[in-house]
């Protein structure tokens, strides 16, 4: 069964030889111009002093990964409510609720799992949430893991970013807000 | 009976004298919205959101207090109607919170349907709001929650009416009332606690067992029937990912109406106890195929001296197959038993005149219907003999100790332990078909669950009645899936 419908190699390509000389000027044109730029003292020259250093080129939009925002005693607000993981197409949000000690809170998540390696960061889960109890920052922009296993991002690592706010907007009716 | 006709928004309607109007209406396609007015309740007309304009009446009328009389006009759809709709919601979202994201009920809560189909306003309201008890144990099944509760009396109206334990009732006034026990009691012992829960239009009452489970809107609903006694209850079993998360009555008028009972609850939400399986022959797994042959070798030889004991849990279909096996290997010796998943409870209500029966097997009716012949088993006579075949959990072990067993059983019990010839049946929630409750009305069912490590008993009679050389009057799924 033959699915996909692939090009013949052309002559040049089977002629190898001017694809590899080729292939050493595209990488020396890139050396010569970096050491320019390192040479005057610009930005971005040869490398990025990674994780100090962020790139200076990120767009504005980036959107961040997510993060759970924290009530002041460092629980998350999120009340379970799975409107995030229920609104989300690339259904990569697993939560599994629990009873809260605190009989004004309820509910609250005692699994929070988001499966970044699948997320399609369309934010929809931001918008859907009653509660402001999930955000995705720009500055939280390293998405890195050594397996797919290590983008499972549970409540604990969610929880690592602090993102303050005040504790009296809660969910629900507030004539203030 | 006698019949009125009457006028709704210009459609003659005819219906039965003494009919409420909401009925009427709903009855001919057109819905009136509700709180507290149940079919199977009393009406107690306190929460307005059903009023209607009547021609001739100055005032709008509540109409699940109003029967219907000849020749009366009543309009639904006009402006003043939805100008009272939006009024009654506003009135009674002053002082409801808004807990959608924590409450069970979202998804299929009362208020915020017809918020969102009558109104859609937004909140006029500025001043604090009322704040009651969030968190109120009415006993180890159900919590409340006061400041949700709209006081429609519905759960009140249960107790008096359903469960007639009268436990439950509404005290103080305005908007500080709110649904209460009398001091130190709890609906621990009231038979049907869990209907309240259903029936809340709100989520004030939750049932601690589904309690932040699951969202009801992940939930995948299969019409069943309560295996729980012969009664036969409608009920709605509620899975995700081959799990019962919550099981509810199904309305039917003619059997359950809109309740069922607690044990029948418990019946399917606690996992159950030893179940039984694989395929076992002399205490080691087989191949099921084997285990097939073996059994039809063994029957057919020893027709006449096998006894066949059939099971009150088994389907009419699945008996219907077993006859068939029955009657063509001549087995004489045909039996029926009471049994009984496990253990009576303490406090538990043996049989009442609400639902509850005494016969805690679902399909006895459908047992005597099909082996009319059948005699019960306390009427065994052990010495004639040598082999039974026992379908079911629950044989008095006594009775048949000493024979060579072939059990087909969802439970491992103590007659499982014994056999020589085992093999893993299904409980009703994971198979399709259909029971005779105890005053003979037939109910179909469909599978819930998938079981794991067990085999369809109509597969297993239909496997065997083909070893044995018979033309099986019914066919596998398999085979109903090959045909297509
Ligand atoms: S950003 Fe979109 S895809 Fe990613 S978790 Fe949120 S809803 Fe799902
Ligand atoms: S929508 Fe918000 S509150 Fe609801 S589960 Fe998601 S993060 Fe939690
Ligand atoms: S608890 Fe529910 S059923 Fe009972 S009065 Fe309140 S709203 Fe009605
Ligand atoms: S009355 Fe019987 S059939 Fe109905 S729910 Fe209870 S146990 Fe099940
Ligand atoms: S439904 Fe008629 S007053 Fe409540």
């Amino acid at each position: 069964m033959e699915y996909v419908d692939r090009k013949k190699r052309g002559l040049t390509i089977q002629v190898y030889y001017r694809e590899i000389f080729r292939g050493v000027w595209i990488t020396t044109k890139h050396f010569f111009r970096n050491l320019w730029k390192w040479l005057t003292f610009r930005k971005g020259g040869v490398v990025i002093l990674y994780p100090e250093e962020t790139r200076p080129d990120m767009s504005p939009n980036n959107r961040g990964r997510h993060v759970l925002v924290q009530r002041s005693n460092g629980q998350p607000r999120c009340v379970a409510c799975k409107m995030c993981a229920t609104i989300c197409p690339a259904l990569c949000i697993t939560i599994e609720a629990e009873e809260s000690e605190d009989p004004n809170i309820q509910r609250r998540p005692r699994v929070f799992e988001i499966d970044v390696s699948h997320c399609i960061f369309c934010g929809f889960c931001v918008e859907a949430c009653p509660v402001d109890a999930i955000r995705m920052l720009p500055q939280t922009n390293e998405l890195v893991g050594y397996n797919r296993f290590r983008m499972i991002y549970d409540k604990e690592k969610l929880l690592t970013w602090h993102p303050t706010v005040s504790d009296d907007v809660v969910y629900g009716y507030n004539p203030k807000a | 009976m006698k019949e009125v006709t009457l006028t709704v928004d210009g459609k003659e309607i005819t219906v039965p004298a003494g009919t409420l109007l909401i009925d009427a209406c709903e009855a001919n396609g057109i819905y009136i919205p509700r709180f507290c007015y149940h079919k199977h309740l009393f009406p107690s007309g306190n929460c307005r959101m059903c009023l209607v304009m009547i021609e001739k009446n100055p005032k709008p009328q509540p109409s699940c207090m109003t029967p219907v009389v000849e020749g009366m006009a009543v309009h639904t759809n006009t402006p003043e109607v939805a100008e009272i709709r939006k009024a009654i919601l506003e009135f009674v979202l002053i002082n409801h919170p808004l807990d959608c994201p924590i409450c069970d009920k979202a998804g299929e809560c009362m208020l915020q349907d017809q918020y969102m189909e009558f109104s859609g306003d937004k909140s006029r309201f500025n001043e604090t709001k009322v704040a009651k008890e969030k968190l109120y144990h009415f006993g180890r099944k159900i919590i409340y929650d006061a400041e949700r509760c709209i006081t429609c009396s519905r759960c009140v109206r249960i107790t008096e009416e359903v469960s007639k334990t009268n436990k439950l009732g509404i005290v103080e006034r305005g908007d500080r009332s709110y649904v209460a026990l009398a001091h130190g009691d709890t609906l621990d012992d009231d038979p049907y606690a869990y209907c309240v829960v259903d029936n809340c239009p709100v989520g004030a009452l939750t049932a601690k067992y589904f309690r932040f489970k699951e969202r009801v809107w992940y939930l995948h609903k299969t019409p069943s029937v309560c295996a729980g006694c012969s009664r036969g209850c409608n009920i709605w079993i509620e899975t995700k990912d081959n799990k019962i998360y919550r099981v509810r009555p199904r309305e039917n008028d003619a059997v359950n109406k809109s309740w069922m009972c607690d044990f029948g609850r418990e019946y399917y939400i606690l996992p159950p106890k030893n179940r039984a399986s694989g395929a076992k022959i002399n205490h080691y797994a087989v191949d099921y195929n084997k285990f097939v042959s073996e059994v039809a070798a063994l029957l057919k030889e020893h027709a006449a001296e096998t006894a066949f004991v059939a099971s009150a849990y088994a389907t009419n279909e699945e008996l219907a197959l077993a006859k068939q096996l029955v009657s063509h290997l001549g087995i004489k010796g045909i039996f029926h038993k009471k049994d009984r998943v496990w253990q009576e409870s303490s406090g538990e209500v043996k049989e009442d005149d609400i639902l509850i029966k005494q016969d805690k097997t679902p399909n006895m009716a459908g047992v005597k219907k099909t082996f009319p012949e059948a005699k019960d088993i306390e009427d065994m006579v052990i010495s004639d003999f040598k082999y039974a075949f026992v379908w079911g959990p629950g044989a008095p072990l006594e009775k048949i100790d000493g024979l060579n067993l072939i059990v087909l059983s969802a439970m491992a019990d103590q007659i499982w332990e014994k056999a020589k010839y085992n093999l893993a049946g299904r409980i009703s929630s994971e198979k399709h078909g259909s029971f005779t409750n105890f005053n003979g009305i037939v109910q179909n069912f469909r599978r819930a669950i998938k079981g794991d490590n067990n085999y369809d008993e109509l597969t297993f009679f239909i496997d065997v009645l083909k070893e044995v050389g018979a033309d099986p009057i019914g066919r596998t799924v398999d085979e109903i899936q090959n045909a297509k």
